[in-house]
């Protein structure tokens, strides 16, 4: 399950982060709450703008299944989305 | 969030909740290296944290996170066919009440046959500010989280 969704990603963010997969992989899951680490990834002004049709991307439920983005947003009318984690 | 959602449930507004990096890492959840930990901790968020709403994982290197601002805990909305049409740096569940009362409003107004069309606004929206409840969140994943929290903002 987890190379499969790293090479999906890695394939989605060509040209986002010139890093190496390793790389991006353990500076985005920085491992510590310091500014040189997390401040980076604060990017919500370069945020795809309102209005226009969004980007896709896999996104997997707790059993393991892949699903993506689309079908998510499709199923209704509107859908909120919350981003976030348990820390 | 949860209470909004179900608030809005019958009027087809979906809501969904998607697991990204983690924010403030501890001794108890530490950083995420493996997508079979991040499945773990957010099996943890709905089963110790009661999230009723759909939790979809992102994947590990955090694509659709990165893709749309990798802010801590954003919130979007988005139409069926993927147009956004909020977000907002914050999640306040006031804020979104507020912008889907408007957004149901629109659909109605359509059904009778209001012609619209969209414009572009910006609001600075205000959160409550519960210093102490957010120390007692960080206090469940471990001494160091609260530690580089307050190394960094006091």
């Amino acid at each position: 399950m987890s190379d499969t969704s790293q090479n999906a990603s890695k394939s989605q963010n060509a040209g986002e982060i010139h890093t190496n997969g390793n790389d991006l992989l353990a500076l985005y899951n920085y491992d510590s709450f310091v500014p040189e680490k997390f401040e980076r990834w604060m990017n919500f002004d370069a945020s795809p703008p309102l209005g226009r049709p969004a980007p896709d991307f896999p996104l997997w439920q707790l059993g393991g299944t892949q699903t993506s983005l689309s079908s998510v947003w499709s199923r209704h009318m509107y859908t909120v989305l919350e981003f976030g984690s348990f820390t | 969030m949860d209470a909004r959602a179900a608030q809005f449930a019958a009027q087809d507004v979906g809501a969904v909740f998607i697991y990204t990096n983690e924010a403030h890492p501890g001794e108890y959840y530490p950083h995420l290296t493996s997508m079979e930990q991040k499945m773990r901790h957010a099996r943890d968020l709905r089963d110790l944290l009661g999230i009723r709403r759909p939790i979809l994982v992102d994947s590990l290197d955090g694509a659709c996170h990165r893709a749309f601002g990798s802010m801590p805990n954003m919130s979007w909305i988005f139409t069926g066919s993927g147009i956004p049409v909020y977000k907002s740096d914050w999640t306040d569940a006031g804020s979104i009440e507020n912008a889907l009362e408007y957004f149901v409003g629109v659909a109605q107004r359509r059904r009778t046959g209001e012609r619209l069309a969209p414009f572009r606004v910006e609001r600075l929206d205000f959160r409550d500010q519960d210093r102490e409840a957010f120390y007692d969140g960080l206090e469940r994943n471990g001494p160091k989280a609260v530690r580089e929290f307050r190394e960094a903002f006091g």
